[in-house]
């Protein structure tokens, strides 16, 4: 009677004849795969089927300032500002070196964010400071995944650990404060000239930032493959999503164009993704 | 040793409670104790057995004789004289120099002599009379509790706090609780913490499988104090006091587990460095 019982399926009616079905879980992680490759190829799509700049409908554009911003806040700043703090209690927990750059990325990634939706008209100075911050967060999140992937620990001191991390946090904050000052005097040249576009700095630092971010998201993409811990899973699949994003800028023919636009999206799916991340550690 | 008349007066007159601070000489403690303890108070110590409140007492009294230059005695019930020397010694206070400068007294005395009115008691009032201290350890009342009736304990406690508040002595008593670890807090069964005026409590805890000591402040009389459980570790110069447990619940029922943030801090931190593990593999 008892092995009669154990062999009776929990969920007969759904499960038999269906084949095996993955957990809800795998199925999140799964579908959670499919926007970083239909991102990229969709930017791919939209890049050969849009016609020039000069020749772009007006119909095909659609920019709203308020908008924009408005999701730039909530999916960017205040996503990063949730990687940052749970970065900063685990550093303090820790005194890993990889958790205070992860920090110290998601802060100036979200800070950035946050200073150029105060320069809505201003495109240059909000263009040049969120450029900017998204090239120090790549460089933050490759340093860090470089030193997560080797072996040999970094771990500070419980003493240093209050120090460090307000040198690192306020260091970021106080870089993005005189950028942008520095911004707004005119001292740092034109990321975007109005009426003519992006200028070759912004092409740099921008191809940078989004290089950086791409070679950071396959390191830990390759920690996940060893680990297979949800929480590197959803970060490195964010990190992705964000390297399409800046990416996209590149093939854009208009600041709200399809191309912009799906740029936009991945970069907000990506901040999705960190609270995915973050949530996932809530959970183990 | 009794409190007469005179002495009730001073009480009343509010003689002893001057705002005095008597600080314990351990910085991070007298910070919690928002100065130090009320001069003239009684403190009692209370911990499970290796807490650390010998070492404390010693500690209070050695600093108060070197860094403010208070008198100490420290009576005791359960060691003898060597053997304190020894423990002392260990952490750097050589308390035998100390006695023959005239700064620390020791006794050691048998409970049932101490109870005995023409014996102990007069060898403790002769002490307060002649060395006139300013501080005094009794190590312990749980000792002392072992030779008296269960009934009588209250009253004789208090006729020994009474006699140190009228002669403006600051007085520690150390109580041993029963249990080491375990999710109940019992100070003292015999009423004990009513008549003293602060409660200090020292306590083991378990925390990711190490052993870790807490110190609280359980009461404190007529002040305010620091209400969080701070860490503290016996180092080779003493007590010293670290950061508050504030990452960690229920750490007094003896099952402390992180808060729900740090809990997923440390998730956070694992998925990172655990990974960095594996992948060196």
């Amino acid at each position: 009677m008892k092995e009669q019982n154990r062999n009776t399926p929990s969920k007969p009616d759904s499960t038999l004849g269906a084949g095996p079905s993955l957990p809800p879980a795998w199925r999140l992680k799964a579908i959670g795969a499919f926007p970083l490759p239909i991102s990229i190829f969709m930017v791919a799509a939209f890049n050969l089927l849009l016609p020039a700049p000069s020749q772009l409908s007006k119909s095909l554009v659609f920019d709203s300032p308020y908008l924009f911003i408005g999701l730039q806040v909530v999916f960017l700043t205040l996503t990063s500002s949730l990687v940052g703090f749970i970065s900063l209690r685990g550093y303090m927990q820790t005194g890993s070196t990889t958790l205070i750059l992860l920090g110290a990325g998601a802060l100036s990634w979200g800070t950035g964010s946050f200073i150029a939706g105060l320069y809505l008209t201003q495109p240059n100075i909000g263009i040049s400071i969120s450029n900017t911050s998204a090239l120090i967060a790549s460089l933050f999140h490759l340093t860090s995944g470089i030193i997560a992937s080797r072996s040999i620990s970094s771990r500070a001191r419980p003493t240093l650990r209050k120090p460090f991390l307000t040198l690192a946090y306020a260091g970021v904050l106080g870089f993005c404060g005189i950028f942008t000052i520095m911004c707004i005097s005119g001292i740092i040249p034109p990321f975007f000239v109005p009426g003519v576009g992006q200028t070759w700095l912004r092409m740099a630092v921008l191809g940078s930032a989004s290089g950086l971010m791409a070679v950071s998201s396959g390191i830990f993409a390759r920690l996940y493959l060893s680990s297979r811990s949800n929480i590197l899973y959803w970060y490195f699949l964010a990190l992705g999503l964000t390297a399409a994003g800046l990416g996209a800028v590149f093939f854009g023919r208009a600041p709200g164009d399809p191309i912009s636009w799906t740029g936009r999206a991945a970069m907000f799916l990506g901040g999705v993704y960190f609270v995915k991340a973050v949530s996932s550690s809530f959970k183990r | 040793m009794g409190t007469g008349a005179s002495d009730m007066n001073q009480l009343v007159a509010g003689k002893i409670r001057d705002g005095g601070r008597v600080k314990t000489g351990i910085p991070a403690f007298d910070e919690m104790l928002h100065g130090g303890f009320m001069e003239g108070d009684s403190v009692m110590l209370a911990g499970s057995a290796g807490s650390g409140k010998t070492t404390l007492a010693l500690q209070y009294l050695v600093n108060g004789t070197t860094r403010y230059n208070d008198r100490g005695v420290y009576l005791t019930f359960e060691q003898l004289p060597d053997q304190i020397y020894r423990d002392a010694l260990g952490f750097g206070w050589d308390l035998k120099k100390l006695e023959e400068e005239g700064r620390i007294q020791l006794i050691c005395t048998s409970p049932d002599l101490m109870l005995d009115a023409d014996a102990g008691d007069g060898l403790l009032r002769d002490t307060i009379k002649e060395f006139q201290p300013q501080r005094i350890v009794v190590d312990s009342l749980s000792h002392f509790g072992m030779y008296v009736p269960e009934n009588n304990l209250r009253k004789e406690v208090y006729r020994l706090i009474m006699a140190f508040k009228t002669k403006r002595i600051s007085s520690i008593l150390l109580w041993e609780t029963s249990q080491i670890m375990g999710n109940t807090l019992s100070i003292s069964d015999a009423g004990l913490s009513f008549l003293v005026d602060s409660i200090i409590l020292l306590k083991p805890v378990e925390i990711e499988s190490s052993m870790r000591r807490l110190l609280g402040i359980l009461k404190m009389r007529g002040s305010d104090h620091d209400k969080r459980l701070r860490e503290f570790e016996i180092t080779s110069h003493g007590i010293e006091i670290q950061n508050p447990f504030t990452n960690y619940e229920g750490i007094l029922t003896g099952s402390p587990r992180r808060s729900q943030i740090e809990a997923a801090a440390n998730s956070w931190s694992m998925a990172f460095e655990g990974a960095k593990q594996k992948h060196a593999k």
